[in-house]
């Protein structure tokens, strides 16, 4: 017997959850604003997919364009995602000193 | 031909100091005017740190050109940027109202931080 296709319950559905971009007044989505592209990408540069962002279709696709620009004005970087302005303090050397000499 | 307006941003070397920076940018002004197009406006961000190294440089200008041109003054004035050593990015997006852009873009420099905690609760990122 096939298995039947079971019926989409609403009971069982999330409640839609409001985009966030537009609950929070944001107009514009501009490749210059790299401080909110940057929350939309992951540590490696990659974007993050609307099923967890939660935008609406129009923000996201806005989003994905600002981030391409922004990755080809070199704000973003194509591999390491955000970059920031000035390089973070340098971490103390922890390995062994070396022996020879 | 009718007439856009674009934004158009240039990344020179950020080694360059200031006088130089202004040679360069007026060297392609000169270009975009030849062909017929118009500067209307411009503004800096100042030198910036490039996500990632061109031309074995790690820093650059950045500085926006507001243009009222068509297809033929860009192509002359992105074409010039390519064969300019010192200019290490050219990138042209069109504006409704440079205007407007502009001032967008001011309100941006004076607080770069305001969009930067906009998703922290939801993403938990």
């Amino acid at each position: 017997m096939a298995k039947r296709r079971r019926k989409n319950n609403n009971k069982e559905r999330a409640a839609k959850r409001p985009c966030p971009l537009e609950s929070a007044g944001v107009v514009e989505i501009n490749f210059k604003d790299i401080e909110l592209l940057r929350q939309f990408i992951t540590e490696k540069g990659k974007i993050i997919p609307r099923r967890i962002t939660g935008l609406s279709s129009k923000s996201q696709k806005l989003l994905t364009h600002s981030i391409k620009q922004a990755r080809n004005a070199s704000l973003l970087s194509f591999a390491a995602g955000y970059v920031p302005q000035h390089e973070p303090a340098q971490e103390q050397d922890t390995r062994p000193p070396r022996r020879d000499s | 031909m009718s007439m856009k307006q674009y934004e158009l941003l240039v990344v020179s070397d950020g080694g360059l100091t200031e006088e130089e920076n202004k040679q360069v940018l007026d060297r392609h002004k000169e270009v975009i005017v030849k062909a017929g197009g118009k500067v209307l406006d411009e503004a800096s961000w100042g030198r910036r740190r490039i996500a990632y190294p061109i031309n074995k440089k790690g820093h650059g200008i950045y500085q926006f050109l507001y243009l009222e041109a068509n297809g033929e003054v860009l192509d002359a004035a992105l074409l010039q940027m390519g064969y300019d050593e010192l200019v290490l990015k050219s990138f042209v997006t069109t504006v409704d109202d440079y205007q407007e852009s502009k001032k967008a873009f001011e309100a941006l420099l004076a607080d770069p931080q305001k969009n930067a905690k906009l998703t922290t609760d939801i993403l938990g990122a």
